[in-house]
Order: C-alpha cells, then sequence, then structure tokens
C-alpha cells in the first residue's frame, strides 16, 4: 500500500445466505481524490461500503484503511467518517448535540471547547440557524449539512457518502453534490459517493469506479470511461447525458461543433460575507454567471450549462479556427461587469477548470480561467437570474 | 414424514430459543459492565431514571391505589363471613408486597416504558441511527442499553415500594373509610404480620422483574434489523409487540420460579 493510498481493497467477498454480492473486489482509493462508486440498484456498492467502514464483516479478502487491516474483524477503522443516506442523526436531541457527540464521548475535551468547535462547524457550513433545532424542524439541505458536521466533527481524513443525492430533486441534488465538493476543497478530506444513478457525481469526482455483478468493472478517471468496455459506455454514458438534459434542460451535442472544451465551474468566497448571502444558493449565483458568459462568449463560440456547476465550451465556426486559449478567457470576462468602483474589494472567485479538451479546442484539460468579482455584481447577477 | 417435519422444527425452535437465550445473556453482561466499567455516565443514567421511574410513577400510583382499593373490597366481603375482617389489612400488604406490587409494577412498566423502549431502538436501529454512532466510535450497548438497565435496577424496587404504600393505602380507604374497620386494627396487624423477609422477597422480584423487562425490551427493539419476517415499520411493531409479550410472560414465570424458592 503506497502512502497516496488511504483505502486498499483486495479480493473482496461478501454473500448473505446463498447470494453472492460482493465476488472479488480489487480497488483501492487515492488520499485527498473524490471518488465515486456507481453501480446499478443492488450492484453491492452500500455493502462495500459498509465493509470498508467495518459495520459488515466480509467474508474473505483484505480491507485496509489509513493502513489498519480489517481482515475477517467486524471493527471501524480509524480517521473515516460515514455520511448515510438518510443522514442517520439521533432525533431525540438537536443539531448542535448531534455534532457534538462525537467530540462528548470520544474526545477528553472539555465542555467549553466542544462548544467552540462545534460553533466554528457551525459558521463554515452556514447552519448558524440550526443548532437548537431538532432533526425533524430542518430542511433536507440543513440535514445534509448537519450530517456532513457531525461527520466532520473528528476531522476525520476519510468520509464516506452512501448515495447522498437519493431522493433529492435535481436542484436539491446538484446542490447537495456542490456542498461535498466544496467542503471536500475547504477541509481537505479524502471523499468516496455511493450513487447508483447519479452520473452528475462524475462533475465533482476525481476517480469513478464502476460495480458491476459484484466486481469492479471500470476504475479511472471520469473521462476515460469513453474508452471503457461497450456495456458499461451503452449502460451509463447515455444516463449522464439524460441526466445534463434533466438539470440545464438542453443537450450538450450541437451538431455543428468542431471541437469543445469542459469546464467545472467554482464559486469560491473570498472575504466576509455580505449579511443576505448566507441564504443565497452558491448554485444560482453560478447559473447566473454562466448565462452572462454565454451572451459575451462571441462568434464561432457557443456555451452550454451542462450541469449546474458544468459548463461545457463548444466551437463551432469551421471557417474560423477557435481562439487561442487566452483570446477565449479575455472574451468571457467580458460577460462578468466592472466592478461598480474600481475599488470595490474582489468578494469570489469564479473559476473555470478545463476537465477535458478535444478536436481542435485552444483549451488545453486542466487549464483554469479565474474572474474576480465584488459582492455587488453578484446581487446583481442574481437579480437577473 | 411429517412425524420427521415436527422433530426438525422443534429442533429448530430449540437451537433458536438457546441462541437467543445467549445473545440475551451476552447483551446483558456486556451492556451493563461496559456502562459500568468504561462508559460511564451520570447524565444518561439520570435520563434513563426519569423515563422508567419518573414517568412512570404516576401511572404506578393510579394502578396501586385502585388494586388496594378493589382488594380491600375482595377482602373485607370475603373475612367478614368468617369473621376475620380485622385480617384486612395484612392480607392486604401480604398479597401487595410479596405477589401483586412487584407483578404489576413491572407490567405497568413494560406497558408504559419498556414498549417505547422496543420501538424507540428499533427505530434508531431502523434508520442507521445505531450504525452512525458505531462509526463514530460509540460503544452502542453501553451507551443505548446499559443505562436502562442500571436505570431499571435503582427503579424498579422504588416503584414496588411506592406501589405497595399506595395499594396498602388504597385498601385502608376501602376497608376503613368505606366499609368503617377500625383504623387501628388495620395497621397494626400489617406491622404485626408483615416481616423483613416478605418485603426483601419483594424487592428481589423487583430486581430481578426490573431486569428482565429492561433486557427483553431492549434485545427485541435493539436486534429489530434481524428480522427476517417483516422489515421497516412491520419490524419496529413487532419488536415492541414481542417485547411486551415476552416480558409479561417472562415476569410470570420467574415470578412462579423465585416463589416457590422463596415461600
Amino acid at each position: 500500500m503506497s502512502t497516496d493510498t488511504v483505502i486498499e481493497v483486495e479480493g473482496l467477498h461478501k454473500s448473505f445466505g446463498e447470494e453472492a454480492v460482493l465476488r472479488g473486489i480489487d480497488f483501492s482509493i487515492r488520499r485527498g481524490e473524490v471518488t465515486s462508486l456507481l453501480g446499478k440498484s443492488g450492484a453491492g456498492k452500500s455493502v462495500l461500503m459498509k465493509c470498508i467502514s467495518g459495520l459488515v464483516r466480509a467474508d474473505s479478502g483484505r480491507i485496509t484503511v489509513n493502513g489498519v487491516t480489517l481482515a475477517g474483524r467486524r471493527r471501524i477503522p480509524p480517521g473515516l467518517s460515514y455520511m448515510f443516506q438518510n443522514n442517520a442523526l439521533l432525533d431525540g436531541i438537536s443539531a448542535f448535540d448531534n455534532v457534538a457527540l462525537p467530540l462528548r464521548e470520544r474526545t477528553r475535551l472539555r465542555e467549553r471547547e466542544i462548544r467552540l468547535r462545534v460553533k466554528r462547524l457551525f459558521q463554515r457550513l452556514d447552519l448558524d440557524e440550526a443548532e437548537d433545532k431538532f432533526p425533524s424542524q430542518l430542511s433536507g439541505g440543513m440535514l445534509k449539512r448537519v450530517a456532513l458536521a457531525r461527520a466532520l466533527a473528528l476531522d476525520p481524513e476519510i468520509i464516506l457518502f452512501d448515495e447522498p443525492t437519493t431522493g433529492l430533486d435535481p436542484l436539491r441534488k446538484v446542490s447537495v453534490l456542490h456542498m461535498i465538493e466544496r467542503y471536500q476543497r475547504q477541509f481537505g478530506f479524502t471523499a468516496v459517493l455511493v450513487s447508483h444513478d447519479l452520473p452528475d457525481a462524475l462533475f465533482i469526482s476525481d476517480r469513478i469506479a464502476i460495480l458491476e455483478a459484484g466486481k469492479i468493472a471500470f476504475d479511472g478517471p471520469p473521462m476515460a470511461l469513453t474508452g471503457a468496455a461497450e456495456d458499461l459506455r451503452t449502460t451509463f454514458l447515455p444516463s449522464i447525458e439524460g441526466l445534463r438534459s434533466e438539470v440545464a434542460g438542453i443537450h450538450p451535442v450541437s451538431p455543428d461543433r468542431i471541437g469543445h472544451c469542459h469546464f467545472r465551474i467554482s464559486f469560491e468566497s473570498l472575504g466576509e460575507r455580505a449579511p443576505d448571502e448566507a441564504s443565497a444558493l452558491p448554485d444560482l449565483r453560478a447559473a447566473a454567471f454562466i448565462r452572462r458568459l454565454r451572451r459575451s462568449a462571441g462568434p464561432g463560440v457557443r456555451l452550454y450549462q451542462a450541469g449546474v456547476w458544468s459548463v461545457y465550451v463548444h466551437f463551432t465556426d469551421a471557417e474560423n479556427p477557435p481562439p487561442p486559449a487566452r483570446e477565449l478567457a479575455a472574451r468571457l470576462d467580458k460577460g462578468v461587469p466592472a466592478s461598480a468602483a474600481d475599488s470595490a474589494r474582489p468578494a469570489y472567485r469564479l473559476s473555470l477548470e478545463a476537465l477535458e479538451a478535444v478536436n481542435g479546442s485552444t483549451v488545453r484539460a486542466t487549464e483554469t480561467f479565474a474572474f474576480h468579482l465584488s459582492f455587488s455584481e453578484v446581487s446583481h447577477a442574481q437579480t437577473e437570474n | 414424514m411429517y412425524g420427521r417435519m415436527l422433530l426438525e422444527e422443534t429442533g429448530k425452535s430449540a437451537i433458536r430459543g438457546v441462541d437467543a437465550l445467549g445473545r440475551v445473556t451476552l447483551l446483558f453482561v456486556q451492556s451493563t459492565g461496559l456502562f459500568l466499567f468504561r462508559h460511564f455516565s451520570l447524565s444518561r443514567l439520570t435520563e434513563r431514571i426519569y423515563e422508567i421511574g419518573v414517568r412512570t410513577l404516576p401511572l404506578i400510583l393510579l394502578v396501586g391505589f385502585f388494586t388496594g382499593m378493589v382488594l380491600g373490597l375482595q377482602g373485607y366481603y370475603t373475612l367478614v363471613r368468617f369473621g376475620s375482617e380485622g385480617l384486612l389489612g395484612p392480607a392486604i400488604a401480604l398479597t401487595l408486597i410479596r405477589e401483586l406490587g412487584p407483578v404489576l409494577t413491572a407490567i405497568m412498566v413494560v406497558g408504559q416504558a419498556g414498549s417505547s423502549m422496543a420501538a424507540e431502538l428499533g427505530i434508531q436501529r431502523n434508520s442507521e441511527q445505531v450504525d452512525a454512532l458505531e462509526i463514530m466510535g460509540i460503544e452502542t450497548r453501553a451507551f443505548l442499553i446499559g443505562p436502562r438497565l442500571v436505570a431499571a435496577v435503582i427503579c424498579f424496587p422504588i416503584l414496588t415500594a411506592f406501589f405497595d404504600i399506595i395499594g396498602i393505602l388504597g385498601g385502608y380507604v376501602t376497608g376503613v373509610t368505606l366499609l368503617g374497620l377500625h383504623g387501628g386494627l388495620y395497621w397494626a396487624n400489617i406491622y404485626n404480620a408483615v416481616g423483613w423477609n416478605d418485603v426483601s422477597g419483594g424487592f428481589v422480584k423487583a430486581l430481578v422483574f426490573g431486569v428482565l423487562v429492561v433486557l427483553i425490551c431492549c434485545y427485541q427493539g435493539y436486534n429489530t434489523h434481524r428480522q427476517t419476517a417483516a422489515f421497516g415499520a412491520r419490524a419496529v411493531s413487532n419488536s415492541a409487540t414481542r417485547a411486551v409479550v415476552i416480558s409479561c410472560v417472562a415476569i410470570l414465570a420467574s415470578d412462579y420460579i423465585i416463589t416457590s424458592f422463596t415461600i
């Protein structure tokens, strides 16, 4: 197990009665990455997660988490946290006490220090209003954030997310995935997501693994899926396209496309928040800016918002070559209005990180364009949206 | 053919029974041991004392009072035929202290706290709250079951004592206030008839019933996910029902066994 590998699974088998669910799983998860574990319903994804977390004992095989081997034992590995599909918050105590619980039970911290830590977590996750409320009094999004706060309470190195978006509407789905992506960057944990029908997870994943018939059928970066076996492509790729249409209401493939690049959008707060900003959805702010960028893209360039935080740039002018990356960036930058006053302190940074660039695109994968925005611009964009 | 099937089923049931008995015993030892010696929490114990003791007390007082009144009424009209109505006090007191006090208290706690305990644990199990606690590294038996068992050991004798006292007062209301028996005679005969053995026997029963009731209810709730015949809400409802039924049977069966040894 290399130092970069935090979870290593070798030859894992698990059966329930005569039904073999996992039939020799071999894969590993690297430190600091977001890995999505995909598969159809009943493929054994949750069983695999529960084996990794120590909640279910495997029949055979070896699991090593953070250097600790769990073979044959039902034991919770160190530095690992788990966010359950239905949040699994204790419903008899407040949100604050739910988050404080692992600190009270697992550490020797004084109550004052615990309160301080929990309050800090609540502030970072925009949960100030939820402190004294019981789980049944919280909205779906808040419940997810409280569950995430609890998962983060002991500063874990790894968080397993078991179908975090199942049963949510498309906007809520992307909001939750955005939350995971944002806090994964903020807190730096290794994230493993399980999903059965949500290829949108690809947009935040560094790697995906597909579980088919009890084995890992694909393991690699999302873009490598196009080169995967025929049956996997026919199973998963159409659903990705379908999801893009569902989320954005458009199809990202234009018939006149001569090349394209795929960007991941991120929206980062640089300074103090304005008082009314806490309640605004970052996804909606990002969407408002993408609309503006689309208007300024210029001839031969079209922008398609493929997910709430995923945008495709298509080059469509066969007569003229695609503009160089710098020129493209300059054109897009025009879509962001100049600050109301030059002295306005930038409040946010909107980044477009290229994930994929093919067929004559001048943008390189991993190239990032960044735009600085002031709060007044954000408010303006939100109003427009 | 049918004889063989019957034999097989009987054998399987016996094995399941022994298996369950082993699990229950293990649960008792581990929960209590882990809570008392490794994860003791006074606040959690206090919460459970409130749940089992304080919240059940009004019901115990009400049932105890009416039980005493009924005993007074029945006892008086039976004893008066033999001219022995003066023995009403000892009859009520001994019946309550030796038998009815511990048994009815335990059954009342099963109805008030035991069923809700099983349902609460069942829901926590079904909604993965128990798994969440385990992932946090919290010892769930010490966290969820241990405090309840210790609270039961503390609360049951006290609740039984309240039941006995209020029952004797209920008998006084019927026998003395309503039917005209002499009050001094009522108390004096009780004082002379009731010995330490009667009281301690009642308390032993209360302790045993307390542990049995809480253990059975917690076991049913904690193992809701092991049910194969029902899932989800039905499994929780099954757990609560089984907890009540098995507890009541266990109370009466163990009552007979303890009485046969202590009488």
